[in-house]
């Protein structure tokens, strides 16, 4: 029952930053405004395609789909990323981590029926950029102490959202993959933690949409 | 039992992660805030201590003003009197005796005159009575014809409707003259041309030599340098003006002195 819950809770939360989004629309650029949408809508739309692909078309695997969602988040983040991080350095190495991502996505997804497995490698390179980027990002911002309300700064809480929610999801990756592999009933007993991070990793998202109308 | 032992190592797992990140960010935060109040006192006394240099660049100014005028009243114009007051009182015997000559009182008028030239030059240089009257264009372009010891001329394009108030004036003549005075005294040119273009967005001022020009990092390091008080003043009028100053080094060398003319700034 409890499990149930924090499924659709985690399910449906991604919906209320979009929603948040909707209403501050006016207060956003609209290249922010599109990259805020794509990275809100691509894990409500990979988490349902792999629900309705597994359930109503009886699909084996709804791991294709996984794939080309990790490459997506993972540019969409960088862009995310571009329009906050001004210096060129900064702009040098989102583009090279893009391409990186690019590179490792395709040969997972091409070598050896790749699309139908796991995508470790992309996954664990996407999960490492983002908490890289974050904590770039919170350097960025104690170096040139620009910002005046920290706590209320909308992409100050995004950013602490990608680094829990990132954070969280390459510990559980590095512990259920490398760590306890062998032991199915604890990898299947960890899911309601990657469930609580995804539920604070929306609200925290929302509190900083949300923090649109104060700035 | 084994089934519990792993939920409860899951729990243990999970608290631990997500708060290693929140408590992480908490950090954050609290370096942040602690970084933030450290940059706010550091700009607040810079910001003191430059209103301190121009409180004493003021102050040295004015000291040096007087000094200079009460220098100018005892080297050029006291002489003079007590040099009018000594042939006063030898005319006074020649009358008694009959000797006094219409010659020799045309020579102490023009005694007088040069007294009261010399006179006027203090005053003029105390508050100069053609900037209160006509202006600032009109003192600068008084003061560049009166120039002694360059060729010089002056070309204006000033739209009457600009109204500029005193302060702006005052200081705008001072920073030209002491731009001027410097041309003069170090560049050491034969020419000097002045193009003076006033509208309702901004004051331009640029000069033309043919002396020894300067660079805006020359500019800099000169200033630096140089423990004058005229430099000093001019820097800090230009300051106050919200002003841009800007030195080209070229065969025919230029300042360019642009003061903005939006009165919120400048009040």
């Amino acid at each position: 029952m409890m499990y149930e819950t924090l499924a659709y809770l985690s399910a449906f939360s991604p919906i209320l930053p979009i929603i948040i989004l909707i209403i501050n629309l006016k207060r956003v650029t609209v290249k922010n405004a599109v990259a805020l949408f794509l990275f809100l809508l691509l894990p409500l739309i990979s988490d349902w395609s792999c629900y309705f692909s597994v359930v109503y078309f009886e699909a084996l695997s709804c791991n294709p789909i996984i794939h080309l969602y990790t490459l997506c988040i993972g540019l969409v983040i960088s862009l995310l990323y571009s329009f906050e991080l001004n210096s060129r350095k900064a702009k040098s190495i989102l583009v090279v981590f893009s391409l990186l991502l690019l590179i490792t996505a395709l040969l997972e997804f091409i070598i050896d029926k790749g699309y139908m497995q796991n995508n470790i490698y992309s996954f664990t390179f996407l999960t490492v950029y983002s908490i890289l980027l974050s904590m770039y990002y919170f350097y960025s911002i104690l170096i040139h102490v620009r910002i005046d309300n920290i706590i209320r700064h909308p992409f100050f809480l995004i950013n602490s959202a990608i680094l829990i929610y990132y954070g969280a999801t390459f510990s559980i990756t590095i512990f259920v993959e490398f760590v306890r592999s062998d032991d199915i009933e604890l990898t299947y007993s960890i899911w309601p933690i990657q469930l609580i991070t995804t539920i604070i990793y929306n609200i925290l998202i929302s509190i900083g949409l949300w923090n649109l109308r104060k700035t | 039992m084994e089934l519990k032992e792993n939920i409860a190592f899951i729990i243990y797992f999970g608290v631990f992660i997500i708060s290693f990140f929140v408590f992480a960010i908490i950090l954050f935060v609290v370096v942040y805030q602690r970084k933030r109040m450290l940059r706010e006192k550091e700009y607040e006394l810079t910001i003191k201590n430059n209103e301190l240099k121009v409180i004493n660049s003021i102050v040295e100014t004015q000291e040096s003003e007087r000094q200079k005028i009460a220098t100018n009243i005892h080297d050029d114009i006291g002489p003079l009197v007590s040099v009018l007051k000594f042939h006063l009182t030898e005319h006074e015997i020649s009358l008694k005796e009959g000797k006094l000559t219409p010659e020799q009182l045309k020579k102490e008028r023009e005694y007088v005159d040069t007294v009261l030239q010399n006179l006027r030059r203090t005053t003029h240089d105390l508050s100069p009575l053609s900037l209160l009257k006509f202006g600032v264009v009109s003192a600068i372009r008084n003061f560049i014809c009166d120039l002694p010891e360059v060729e010089a001329s002056f070309e204006e394009s000033v739209d009457e409707t600009v109204e500029i108030n005193n302060t702006i004036s005052i200081n705008v003549y001072r920073v030209v003259l002491e731009l001027i005075n410097n041309i003069i005294k170090h560049a050491n040119p034969l020419r000097l041309d002045m193009k003076i273009s006033v509208n309702q967005s901004f004051i331009s001022v640029m000069i033309f030599h043919d002396g020894k020009g300067l660079d805006n990092e020359e500019f800099v390091n000169y200033a630096e340098e140089s423990k004058g008080l005229g430099l000093n003043s001019l820097k800090s009028r230009v300051t106050l003006l919200n002003a841009q100053l800007d030195f080209q080094k070229e065969e025919i060398s230029k300042v360019i002195f642009i003061v903005p003319l939006n009165h919120e700034e400048n009040d």
